[in-house]
């Protein structure tokens, strides 16, 4: 245990560092008061000493005590009994006959199917390093799985960073911000997604540095600033060319920083930036001539500028050349050359790729390599018609999803389709949970997962420099076990462990100390010891090692030089310059004439992903789904505040509440993504709505390039929507005894006790 | 049977509104009851609270204050532990009360025999303690300062720290002084080779008195003995003021003259509901939830769903949140409750944002 002396606990108390492991570029380090006689965890708060937690911690995790000890949590490991879906219904079962059932499964399909039709399912719901891809791609590097393409989140904008700047590392918004003199938050929601940012924002501001929003919805970020700049969806390329030109022609640009550090250069000024005369510009984005004309002599005007870009940005179809262009600001006014100057979108590459490795991830125990690769969030179609990302077959079909991390019913697109896909019979689904999630009832085996306070675990940081240790804080809740220990267990299960050295014996402690802590790979973790971690929970990176003064050294791209012109994406049939290329079910989409509205899907303020759901206060903050729309064409469609109403279009619907905002872009709706479907009124999130249409680039989902009309519905319909979301009469009755598993009665009783209760669902 | 099934059973269609408690705060709340009451001097009583026995106890520290609650006052107050938490007997907590004209809890304590009665004591809350430095301790106090403040030195003796401490009292008269003993037990235990030294400085006591100590403002006192001489240099000590506003205000001026770094110096200034209540500014708000967490009473600060059409941003003006029914997700606001809110200031320091402040 880690024992903090930094506060004083009463008698019989103590105290430990604790990581927080949710998504989130924040990475808090958070102290943790635990009661020693009852070995329960009492009070948590943020640490004083963590250089972005500052003592503070976010509206979701000042309440992880609710989400540890939780009534949803699954404690032990269950088998279902009775059909899949909805209302499904489970047992407990002890942990031999679950692993004995998983693993039986496993021989009989990889005899019958072969390997490959083992598919994993996984993404952040932990995003220590261990509990995300350690053992677990161990254990089906063996087994020789198909493999996951792990694009659900930042994939576009990744690429976008490695293809022009050949990382993806972008300057410390934190650390900027003491020096920065413009700060542009381009489409990300710090006060939701990041709210450590926030008082960095706060302090430069109040030091004189101009802070500038950009982002198509208002939200409380955009309300916190200097200005807004509210770009219509999916046009943020043309805004960014349409700046480079204005800073071009005016003569701001860096001429020097041009020719020495940057590729094709003058292809983007004489071949592209004509194309993006302000009158276009305005017309693409929706942003007056004269705001362009000024975003870009505010940023033309300093090299001190931070440009701190978000998710929302990389769910287009068009985002790979939208990001490439927003990028390559700092390029064009020699932003660079400042410490605090740059763009980016956190620390993507240097959180992931130095632990892409042999000695953590063992490739050397198969050959996984050969396996087919299933992009997660093409899940639904590789399940319900077996085709793969390419448009192949899949053959065979995925006769196994093992889930864990994730909640696969409720994140990926075209949902309604996932879940028709995982009621497959032939289907063999594990669930690895600290909830009962909504793919739970898909399930054929549910295993209890553990918490944070429970695991031994090791955090980097995609948004700043430190890395963090957790340990265990209190005994696992139940019977529940970390991802590690899981595929531990089912290694030894398969008879895994003689045949792959220390793959599956290597502790916690052990993968920590010699692995992620050897500075060979990671220039960050430098000088970084175990002990100091131990000691102190958290130590910053070594960010200013020599390898990474790309000013000095070269920027790591073949030739060196900073990717305006991109060769790879030349070779790939794409622009290799920056453009903005109108989207698919976007603005400028002739669908639009039946279905207006780009529905922008984005994190609630009160869930990060599915986690925290289970969270009553939160649930009850969030309250509902809300569909935010301008007051003008809410009522062109007789739709008042707080109408309840259907958002729909060819493929699927969802069930909301309008919430009539000012300041709303006519054309946009704005929701909340993941909502668990089984508290939404028609029982399946908004991505029932979107499609598998990947993003230009980068392999990664278009959850905002998707268009739907909204329309008011009686709410005398809600139940009656509610009933046929739960599978009408037949599913009311599983559900029933699904809640009331000691209460015997038949189904008629069971129906007359319904009526007396809704009259008006049996009118 | 049906009958018996409505009764029981869970209906799949029934909606069970989702609870917006808060349950794991930064303040702890117990029950506790009045076993003494006892006269320090004309206006001051010592109150003694105990918990029940196996109840948890609150977690404070020396400096802190706590919040006290009684049925027949809707209004909680705040008072200073009067002793170190840590040096007293389990599950009992100290306070000095002074009575106030029109104080509606001082007036309740004396109105009739209360020992035995019921009291909620919420806390710990405020930042009015020790630093980790050794640099040499200046106290000063007036009136019921002197629990704090005391509380403070006795820590510093507990722990045996190695540094010096000089506390200075100021009163009106003989009469208003008390807890001479405890200081000088204090004294005597204090941390070998290092000096603690505590003074009494009158400002209204009649020129014939009996008295041999030190007379005038204890401002002025402190200013023409001690600060020009060592250890007392600007940045070489740090200062815990607490008392009466005019003798707070008067002691800032005076260190903040002499160059004392502000950061040196510590203050816990008494306030009441004539003190006015932070504001909220929710264009600064990210509903962080940091200072609910620190909330000494229920409804100090209110989580609202916006302003209704009557004109105004107070508590009579918000739009309540209903479980099923939020105004808007993100776009909900905070404020704070002027006739609930206890002048703690828990919530201005506990804000990251910026976003709470006092009136100006």
């Amino acid at each position: 245990m880690t024992r903090s002396t930094k506060l004083e606990v009463p008698a019989g108390h103590s105290l430990h560092h604790v990581v927080c492991p949710h998504d989130c570029p924040d990475t808090c380090s958070m102290l943790v008061t635990r009661d020693d006689a009852s070995g329960r965890a009492v009070a948590l708060r943020g640490d004083p000493t963590h250089p972005i937690t500052r003592g503070h911690l976010c509206n979701k995790v000042n309440h992880y005590l609710d989400f540890v000890y939780n009534d949803k949590r699954v404690l032990y490991p269950h088998r279902r009994v009775g059909r899949k879906g909805p209302g499904a219904r489970f047992e407990r079962i002890s942990w031999d006959a679950a692993l004995d059932g998983v693993t039986d499964n496993f021989k009989r399909i990889i005899t019958d199917y072969g390997s490959e039709a083992i598919q994993p399912f996984n993404f952040s719901g932990t995003l220590g390093h261990i509990g995300y891809w350690t053992l677990d791609n161990r254990f089906w590097n063996k087994l020789g799985a198909a493999r996951l393409e792990m694009s659900i989140c930042i994939h576009a904008a990744f690429w976008a960073c490695m293809h022009t700047y050949g990382s993806a590392n972008g300057p410390d918004l934190a650390m900027a911000s003491h020096d920065a003199e413009l700060i542009i938050l381009w489409g990300v929601n710090s006060v939701s997604t990041g709210v450590h940012a926030m008082p960095f924002i706060r302090e430069a501001r109040e030091r004189g540095c101009q802070v500038i929003a950009i982002d198509p919805r208002p939200t409380r970020t955009t309300g916190m600033v200097d200005w807004h700049v509210q770009p219509r969806p999916g046009t943020d390329a043309a805004l960014a060319l349409g700046m480079m030109k204005v800073i071009v022609d005016r003569g701001l640009h860096d001429q020097a920083f041009l020719e020495q550090h940057t590729r094709g250069w003058q292809e983007l000024i004489e071949r592209k930036l004509p194309d993006y005369p302000l009158a276009r510009v305005a017309q693409i984005t929706g942003v007056p001539a004269a705001d362009i004309e000024r975003l870009a002599l505010a940023y033309g005007s300093t090299r001190k500028s931070n440009i701190r870009a978000g998710h929302g940005m990389n769910r287009h179809q068009n985002s790979g050349q939208m990001c490439r262009a927003v990028l390559l600001l700092p390029a064009i006014t020699g932003a660079w050359r400042e410490a605090c100057g740059g763009a980016g979108f956190g620390r993507l590459e240097e959180n992931w790729n130095p632990f892409f490795r042999n000695d953590i991830q063992r490739f050397d125990l198969g050959e996984r390599d050969n396996k087919r690769i299933v992009n997660m969030v093409q899940m639904a179609r590789a399940l319900t018609d077996n085709i793969g990302w390419q448009g192949e077959l899949l053959d065979p079909p995925i006769k196994c999803l093992f889930v864990y991390n994730a909640d696969p019913a409720n994140c990926v697109p075209n949902s309604g389709a996932m879940r028709r896909g995982m009621l497959r019979e032939d289907l063999f689904t594990v669930v690895h949970d600290t909830m009962w999630t909504d793919s739970c009832d898909y399930a054929d085996i549910v295993l209890p997962a553990d918490t944070q306070l429970e695991r031994t675990d090791f955090h980097g940081s995609y948004g700043y420099y430190h890395y963090a240790m957790n340990r265990p804080v209190i005994a696992p809740l139940g019977e529940s076990v970390s991802n590690a220990e899981l595929f531990r267990r089912l290694a030894r299960r398969m008879g895994y462990v003689e045949t792959s050295d220390n793959a599956f014996t290597q502790t916690d402690e052990e993968i920590i100390r010699d692995v992620f802590l050897d500075a060979s790979n990671n220039p960050l973790v430098e000088g970084i010891s175990f002990e100091q971690l131990l000691t102190n929970g958290w130590a910053l990176g070594n960010y200013n090692h020599p390898a990474r003064r790309y000013l000095e050294r070269g920027w790591p791209t073949a030739d060196g030089k900073i990717q305006i012109w991109s060769e790879a994406l030349a070779a790939a049939g794409i622009d290799p310059l920056p453009s903005h290329v109108a989207e698919f079910e976007g603005q400028e989409d002739p669908l639009r004439a039946r279905f207006p509205f780009q529905i922008l899907s984005t994190a609630s303020h009160y869930f990060i992903g599915d986690s925290f759901q289970t969270v009553e206060r939160l649930q009850a903050m969030h309250s509902r789904p809300t569909f935010e729309i301008n007051a003008d064409e809410a009522r062109a469609r007789g739709i008042g505040d707080g109408d309840f109403c259907r958002l729909y279009n060819d493929r699927g619907e969802t069930y909301g509440y309008a919430l009539i905002l000012a300041g709303m872009l006519p054309g946009v709706i704005g929701t909340q993504k993941q909502l668990k479907g089984s508290r939404t009124p028609g029982g399946i999130n908004v991505n029932a709505l979107n499609t598998e249409v990947l993003s230009d680039f980068g392999f990664a989902p278009t959850f905002y390039s998707v268009l739907a009309e909204i329309e008011k519905v009686d709410l005398s319909r809600l139940d009656h929507i509610r009933l046929s979301a739960m599978g009408g009469w037949a599913g009311y009755l599983r559900l029933w005894r699904a809640n009331n598993p000691e209460l015997v009665s038949d189904d008629q009783t069971i129906l007359d006790a319904a009526r007396a209760a809704h009259p008006q669902l049996f009118v | 049977m049906s009958a018996t099934l409505a009764t029981y059973a869970v209906d799949p269609l029934a909606q069970v509104a989702p609870v917006a408690a808060i349950n794991t705060r930064r303040v702890q709340r117990l029950v506790a009851r009045i076993t003494q009451l006892r006269m320090l001097n004309h206006d001051t009583y010592e109150l003694v609270l105990a918990t029940a026995a196996g109840s948890t106890t609150l977690d404070a520290r020396a400096g802190q204050f706590a919040t006290l609650e009684v049925a027949d006052i809707g209004q909680a107050r705040a008072y200073s532990f009067a002793r170190d938490p840590r040096s007293e007997a389990p599950g009992e907590y100290r306070f000095y009360i002074r009575l106030v004209a029109g104080g509606a809890f001082s007036a309740w304590l004396i109105s009739e025999a209360r020992c035995g009665a019921q009291v909620t004591l919420t806390g710990p809350l405020g930042a009015f303690t020790l630093d980790s430095s050794s640099a040499p301790m200046l106290l000063l106090a007036g009136g019921s300062g002197m629990s704090a403040v005391k509380a403070l030195a006795e820590e510093a003796c507990r722990r045996q720290l190695p540094r010096d401490c000089l506390f200075l009292y100021g009163a009106q008269t003989r009469a208003d002084l008390y807890a001479e003993a405890e200081l000088a037990a204090l004294a005597a235990r204090w941390s070998r080779g290092h000096r603690f030294e505590f003074i009494q400085v009158l400002s209204n006591e009649a020129p014939g008195s009996p008295w041999r100590g030190a007379r005038g403002m204890v401002t002025d006192y402190l200013r023409d003995h001690f600060l020009t001489r060592e250890p007392w240099r600007p940045g070489q000590f740090k200062a815990w003021l607490c008392g009466p506003p005019a003798m707070v205000e008067a002691g800032v001026a005076l260190l903040r003259a002499q160059d004392v770094p502000a950061g040196d110096i510590h203050l816990d200034v008494f306030a009441d509901a004539r003190s006015p209540a932070p504001l909220i500014d929710n264009n600064k708000c990210t509903l962080c939830d940091e200072c609910l967490l620190v909330r000494p009473v229920a409804a100090c600060i209110v989580e609202s769903g916006g302003f209704g059409d009557k004109p105004g941003q107070g508590a009579a003006n918000s739009i309540p949140i209903t479980p099923t029914l939020t105004a808007g997700l993100y776009y909900n606001k905070l404020l704070i409750d002027d006739s609930r809110c206890i002048r703690c200031y828990a919530c201005l320091k506990a804000c990251p944002h910026g976003a709470i402040s006092t009136p100006v």
